[in-house]
């Protein structure tokens, strides 16, 4: 294939993608609500449109049109391999349809070759490490798919239907658990993320920017359709069981965040984190609806969804910032990076807005769905369910914990890559960015911007999701003077003003620093940062990224599994050595003490039962299988019947 | 509690905005000339911050040579999100001039962003001071923002409003009704005090009088700052400790105006009771010695089981 060639395909896959954002955005408002049936040979695909998916068909278009503008360019960095563009096409397409289809079987056929397409993405830069991640990867969302396609079963068998229209309100707890298991792995969440600190280095940013903004959500699509549509609302310790994990996922995510020096792999687990936010709000609304506490439901579910849409948002610009940084700087190495505000200086404005964005810093639209779960958690704590009260504080705890971790983990990314004298001769010489990556980067941080500073239309529109999926009011209303994001009348609790808050803050800002420039003097002189007097120039002293975090993997330690290595000439005296090397490797605790064993033990029987059942008798073989298929009819006799 | 606004609202508003933002860097140098005459030195003048802020004005500004837009733009951010956090605390007249924005969680977040601005210039200049600092700042405030969420949450949960300014509402009225319990503030100040150290560099947990790298973590941040910039900052740091004053003065003993004939009484009040507070961090301050900055998180630990234990107590249910 020459390279004429293999940009043209390069180009053609990026057009394909932009042209499916483009049309997916908009397809919603040309067929709203509709229902498609496409008379296929064995099955026919049937797809609808309803509320709840033209919210995710919007989130997703819309991720992917960013991520396919910002492809233009950065596409470049991956010529050699032109079959990663026309996997993305397939990818979005694929998402996009499971998140349309309306039976079992369009919706397992998509979502596998979701699966599939993005495996092939997360190998597709054929390093060791990126082979490894896909098959872990490749492990664990078949592992998913298997819970998801169990619990399919079952809901087929209670309602002999094969359409989701057949299955209003008849899922019970066994159906639920297998099917939110199941989802859970893909979404990531808290005890089933392993894969995903793996995958997103390994993938290439655009890619990753897709599958932690776009994928993730096809997931907690599958959560919130089982869950609000299928589901029973009669169980409302499985809601207590969400918000707990997702408060845990939430904190052990940020936790690990905190610690990475690695961009890529700390967004990775700043997902989790955020995974862990969107399923403490799904779960403490289905608490509520099971109790039938509705204005919590229906306030805790906005906070899911709000929160859904500033993750992605944020998310895929910070993903396509990596991108850029590791485009010019050829690092994801914090360490290695520094300065570059000076150089680059729209993108790294940019770049700190999205940064704002997902530590939620208040008139930003993180904060607008942090803001619903504490009032919603909060309004949980105010009832006479005495469960609710225990995980609702404790909820509360770990949230606002995580929320002061993640100001710290992303202050350390930005001020560490952005910030300070450049950490390496790479640093120094990173190159410009491109006017469309500025763009495409662009496009979601002012959506961040615009909906936390206006987000009225935002939440009158996921009020009618809300409404749709519980037939309760969501949670707005203009009062007075000021446009205000309001809890009820009738509850009438508290109010947020997102408007009011950034113009007082930036009429303060601007009376002050008018007030300052008068009465001050105004001299301006560069000069050196102060190094103690000493004149060498030392660009090591400034500090660095695993020193931001030390004191709080200090205090707990418990949570991390940490190797440190210091290597040096022993024979050289202590204070004439040339050469010291310090070398740190932070795990996830939960791979290390439970994946690794788990993987060890397989592995183990794995061994034992090839020795015995590797006979190289076809005849013995047979028999396995025959024995194999009786044993899954025995189960379906007299388990499932 | 109604907080629609009208112009004698607002004009009251905006005095008391400015009367609290005057008076914040008089309770720091009352504080700073209180420790003095423990120590039985002579001290400085009570005004002596005033004095300091116009001679910081005064001087030209030394950027570093590393510096980005950062360093110009975030002692500014810093003091206009502390400012609005001020205004709206209600001091001594209950109509704030930010009284609609006073949303609990909204006070703590905003004040998270202060920290957020504070840790990114503490990284801007490359200074090996700088990044220590920040970590250092965002080390306490990770222990510190749960506790203090808990506190502002245990005063919602037991007066079910969420605004700060119905909350003092609530606890004035009903404390003059004996409706209240004295208990919970009772416990939510040993938690604010604790705070309250932590929070604006006291002796404790800071020094905010050495300059020794070792012991530092507020003057580390700032260390590169000069000229109007450090005055920026310096203002900014009364005003937080402003801030915290204010909060625990209300929750142990509102008296809050209503009216504008209740207001000189209350702003009276007001500042005697700041002036108390002043004293106790003052004597807190000249007994302790600064602790091992990794003892820290056991007093921070305790500010939290003590606003655990605060917000138990104050869930009634239904």
């Amino acid at each position: 294939m020459g390279s004429g060639t293999r940009d043209f395909i390069r180009y053609t896959g990026i057009y394909i993608s932009i042209g499916a954002g483009l049309f997916f955005l908009f397809f919603p408002f040309l067929f709203p609500l509709k229902e498609f049936y496409f008379y296929t040979f064995p099955f026919p695909l049937t797809f609808k449109i309803d509320k709840l998916s033209v919210f995710f068909i919007i989130i997703i278009s819309l991720i992917s049109f960013f991520v396919s503008v910002f492809s233009i360019t950065y596409g470049k960095e991956y010529r050699e391999k032109p079959h990663i563009f026309l996997l993305t096409p397939a990818f979005i397409l694929s998402m996009i349809f499971v998140v349309l289809s309306n039976d079992i079987i369009t919706f397992l056929i998509f979502w596998e070759l979701m699966s599939l397409s993005s495996f092939f993405l997360v190998i597709s830069e054929g390093k060791p490490e990126s082979k490894k991640a896909g098959l872990l990867y490749f492990i664990m969302t078949h592992i998913g798919t298997v819970f998801i396609t169990a619990g399919f079963v079952l809901l087929y068998l209670k309602s002999s239907s094969l359409s989701f229209g057949g299955y209003k309100n008849i899922a019970g707890i066994l159906i639920l658990g297998l099917m939110i298991t199941g989802f859970s792995v893909k979404a990531g969440l808290f005890p089933f993320h392993v894969w995903l600190p793996h995958a997103h280095p390994a993938t290439p940013s655009n890619i990753s920017a897709i599958m932690s903004a776009a994928m993730v959500n096809v997931a907690v699509y599958g959560v919130i359709r089982v869950l609000f549509v299928f589901g029973l609302k009669i169980y409302p310790f499985l809601g207590i069981i969400l918000l707990v994990f997702g408060a845990l996922s939430a904190f052990f995510g940020i936790m690990n965040a905190l610690v990475q020096t690695d961009i890529k792999r700390m967004l990775a687990f700043s997902t989790i984190e955020n995974i862990g936010i969107i399923y403490m709000g799904i779960g403490l609304s289905f608490w509520a609806y099971s109790t039938s506490h509705a204005i919590i439901g229906s306030l805790a579910f906005m906070a899911a969804l709000l929160h859904i849409l500033n993750h992605s948002l944020s998310k895929s610009s910070l993903f396509m910032g990596s991108g850029v940084l590791v485009k010019n700087v050829r690092s994801r190495n914090m360490e290695e990076l520094g300065g570059l505000a000076k150089r680059m200086g729209f993108f790294s404005v940019l770049f700190l807005i999205a940064v704002m964005s997902i530590s939620a810093i208040p008139p930003l639209n993180g904060f607008l769905g942090e803001w619903y779960l504490y009032v919603s958690l909060v309004g949980a704590t105010q009832t006479s369910n005495l469960y609710i009260i225990y995980f609702s504080i404790i909820s509360i705890a770990l949230l606002s914990l995580t929320g002061a971790i993640a100001g710290a983990a992303f202050a350390k990314l930005y001020g560490i890559t952005f910030l300070g004298k450049h950490r390496s001769e790479k640093a120094r010489n990173a190159g410009k960015t491109g006017i469309i990556e500025n763009i495409s980067i662009f496009m979601p941080v002012f959506l961040c911007v615009a909906i936390g500073v206006y987000p009225y239309p935002l939440i009158s529109f996921l009020n009618g999701v809300s409404l749709y999926l519980s037939g309760t009011k969501g949670a707005l209303s203009n009062s007075g003077h000021f446009l205000a994001v309001q809890t009820f009348r009738n509850f009438s609790y508290s109010s947020y003003y997102p408007l009011l808050l950034i113009s007082g803050i930036l009429g303060l800002l601007f009376i002050g620093a008018i007030l300052i420039k008068i009465f001050s003097n105004n001299s301006l002189r560069r000069y050196k940062t102060w190094g103690c007097g000493i004149e060498e120039e030392n660009r090591a002293a400034q500090f660095s990224g695993s020193g931001f975090s030390y004191g709080i993997m200090k205090v707990f330690s418990t949570f991390y599994s940490r190797a440190s290595e210091i290597k040096f000439d022993s024979e050289v005296k202590k204070y004439f050595r040339k050469d010291t090397f310090y070398s740190e490797e932070i795990g996830d605790i939960l791979e290390k003490r439970i994946y690794d064993p788990i993987k060890r033990i397989i592995v183990k029987i794995s061994g034992y039962a090839d020795s015995i059942f590797e006979t190289g008798s076809m005849n013995l073989s047979l028999l396995f299988i025959f024995l194999a298929l009786v044993l899954c009819f025995i189960i379906y006799l007299f388990l499932v019947k | 509690m109604d907080i629609s606004l009208n112009y004698e609202k607002l004009l009251l508003g905006i005095l008391q905005f400015i009367i609290i933002i005057a008076l914040a860097p008089f309770f720091a140098g009352l504080i700073h000339k209180l420790k003095q005459n423990f120590r039985g030195q002579k001290g400085i003048n009570m005004f002596q911050f005033y004095f300091n802020f116009g001679k910081l004005l005064r001087k030209g500004v030394v950027l570093s040579d590393e510096a980005s837009y950062i360093s110009i733009i975030s002692p500014y951010i810093i003091l206009s999100v502390y400012l609005i956090v001020l205004g709206m605390m209600p001091a001594f007249y209950i109509y704030s001039l930010f009284s609609r924005l006073s949303d609990i969680i909204v006070i703590v977040y905003t004040l998270g962003a202060g920290v957020f601005f504070l840790t990114l210039y503490s990284l801007d200049q490359g200074s090996p001071f700088g990044g220590l600092g920040g970590e250092r700042e965002w080390f306490f405030t990770m222990l510190s923002e749960p506790s203090l969420i808990f506190i502002f949450i245990t005063l919602a949960i037991y007066s079910r409003k969420g605004m700060l300014v119905s909350i003092f509402d609530f606890i004035q009225k009903n404390a003059l009704g004996g409706h209240f319990s004295i208990a919970i503030p009772f416990i939510l100040l040993i938690s604010l005090f604790i705070l309250g150290l932590s929070e604006n560099a006291r002796i404790p947990i800071d020094n905010p009088e050495t300059h020794l790298e070792l012991t530092m973590i507020h003057e580390a941040i700032i260390l590169e700052a000069s000229g109007k910039y450090l005055g920026i900052f310096e203002y900014s740091s009364y005003i937080k400790l402003s801030i915290f004053l204010t909060l625990m003065s209300l929750i142990i003993f509102p008296y809050i105006a209503y009216t504008p004939i209740d207001i000189p009484l209350a702003l009276g009040l007001y500042i005697f009771k700041m002036a108390m507070f002043c004293f106790m961090i003052s004597i807190v301050e000249s007994l302790n010695p600064k602790m091992r900055l990794f003892r820290a998180p056991n007093l921070l630990s305790i500010a939290f089981i003590i606003s655990l234990i605060a917000m138990i107590l104050s869930i009634r249910g239904v």
